[in-house]
């Protein structure tokens, strides 16, 4: 090989190694806000089942309301599935027959408004956590992209 | 004339007691000073110079489940003195009052025996007011058919659940539905009640009873938009004892959505400025509840305004169990660092 020829290829290894840093950045930047946002919800939703008790009383929402191993079994509405190295959320709909139960209902047939709200929230923080997932594998899979670049830069 | 010299001789001493009370709920003041606390210790050391005193002085560490634990043990020692030294028709209305808590602890009973936890722990979370003998042997029962014919026939309760629905019922319809028909029966009863008492304490109660039962109503309807339950489901869980009359009920009903409520309810001037003064915030954190929950405490002050009525009694109550929601807000704000969201607490007008 070629003194031209090594370093053209050390100069198209620096920019990709370079593109890859960037990409590095921008995942991280996106890892951060989606941490924050799931941070945001989850505090959204934990203060509105505070103002649930403060508006209904404090027999509203107790833990006495929430099933244990002993209670009926049910199925999750909500499962995490893998396609493709990608973390998504599969959502059932309410199907009392086959044991797929709302558990909003464990508290209230008639739940008051911050309560549903509240629901939002929480179910939208689980849509962030799968995203942040998904993040978090891409910026895994980037640095050690960066990594063996590196190494293979340095030989 | 007559009224006042014979309320005076049975309960005129009670009622002062109350007034008394009634002058110690905190102030705008003490407000100012708990939502400025950054840690529930700060919090605790100041309600110390409040009414309240020492409610935390023996505790290592402050929670919020304690402060609610403490705040109630004061308000049912209040009650508590009050009962005692009632006459009649006054212990009637004082038992009145318990009947509320009692429906919500049977049902948060119930709730939790269905999902087999443990006695002591459910006892643990019932409201105080609402304890009665019977109480722990509902955990005895081991069907609807027990719980129905041996324990609750015994207890206040029963004349509500009788009137309501038989026992087969019980079993088939959800806890909430059962405590919403408790209730309703429960109310229409105290109105009742109170309609046969003096002319003052009539007109005091069946206005404020009127309010509660409007107010249920309301927010069943509304509450019950996007469920499953037709117009006979929803029609039996609303309160007939409100300004709201059978046909504003009946299409309540039979809303399906929220406009429709909202021009039912708007028929009484009140309800209309209700709905109107909403105003929406990102978080939905301010809601239609927190408006009547204002209402309420306005209309609970006016009861002052006049005398020798049994009204005061159950108006401190209520106040007393609003101002320790508000404590507790407080608390759950400072406990989960949204001090942002501390100032969302129901302020009580002072007269």
């Amino acid at each position: 090989m070629t003194a031209d020829d090594s370093k053209s290829e050390k100069n198209a290894a620096g920019q990709l190694l370079d593109s890859m840093y960037l990409d590095m950045f921008y995942l991280i930047e996106a890892h951060t806000q989606c941490r924050v946002d799931i941070e945001r919800t989850n505090s959204s939703g934990a203060i509105l089942l505070a103002r649930t008790k403060f508006q209904q009383g404090g027999h509203s929402l107790t833990t006495a309301q929430i099933p244990t191993e002993n209670s009926a079994e049910f199925n999750a509405l909500c499962r995490v599935v893998e396609k493709a190295e990608r973390v998504s959320i599969e959502r059932h709909s309410v199907d009392k027959e086959s044991g797929y139960v709302e558990p909003l209902h464990w508290f209230s047939v008639l739940p008051p408004m911050s309560l549903r709200t509240a629901v939002e929230r929480f179910k939208k923080s689980i849509e962030l956590v799968a995203e942040s997932t998904n993040l978090q594998r891409e910026l895994a899979k980037i640095l050690n992209g960066i990594d063996r670049l590196r190494r293979s830069v340095a030989q | 004339m007559a009224n006042s010299c014979n309320f005076n001789s049975t309960a005129g001493y009670l009622e002062g007691m109350t007034r008394g009370f009634k002058n110690g709920l905190l102030k705008q003041s003490d407000y100012l000073s708990l939502t400025q606390c950054e840690t529930l210790d700060d919090l605790a050391l100041n309600i110390q110079n409040t009414d309240y005193g020492h409610v935390l002085a023996s505790e290592q560490g402050a929670s919020v489940e304690i402060f609610e634990s403490r705040l109630r043990e004061r308000i049912v020692e209040q009650y508590n003195y009050l009962r005692v030294n009632a006459t009649e028709p006054m212990s009637t209305f004082l038992d009145y009052i318990r009947y509320e808590h009692m429906i919500d602890n049977v049902a948060m009973l119930i709730s939790g025996l269905n999902n087999h936890r443990p006695m002591k722990k459910l006892l643990s979370l019932c409201h105080p007011l609402g304890y009665f003998d019977q109480l722990e042997a509902i955990g005895v029962a081991s069907n609807t058919d027990e719980l129905f014919d041996a324990i609750l026939i015994d207890t206040p309760l029963s004349k509500f659940i009788s009137k309501s629905f038989g026992h087969r019922d019980f079993k088939r319809i959800d806890v909430e539905i059962v405590r919403s028909i408790l209730f309703k029966s429960y109310i229409e009863d105290f109105y009742k009640l109170c309609k046969r008492q003096d002319p003052t304490t009539a007109e005091v109660m069946c206005n404020l009873l009127s309010f509660q039962a409007d107010r249920r109503a309301i927010t069943i309807s509304l509450n019950s938009l996007h469920s499953e339950f037709n117009h006979d489901d929803r029609l039996l869980l609303l309160p007939t004892c409100g300004h709201l009359g059978p046909i504003a009920l009946d299409t309540l009903s039979q809303s399906v959505d929220y406009d429709q409520v909202r021009a039912v309810s708007s028929k009484n001037f009140e309800y209309a400025v209700v709905f109107d003064s909403i105003e929406r915030d990102t978080d939905n954190l301010i809601t239609l509840e927190d408006r009547f929950l204002m209402l309420e405490a306005k209309k609970l002050m006016q009861s002052y305004l006049q005398q020798f009525h049994l009204g005061v009694f159950y108006s401190y109550l209520k106040l007393k169990e609003l101002e320790c929601r508000n404590i507790i807000w407080i608390a759950e704000c400072i406990s989960q660092r949204q001090l942002d969201k501390i100032n969302a607490y129901i302020p009580i007008p002072m007269f």
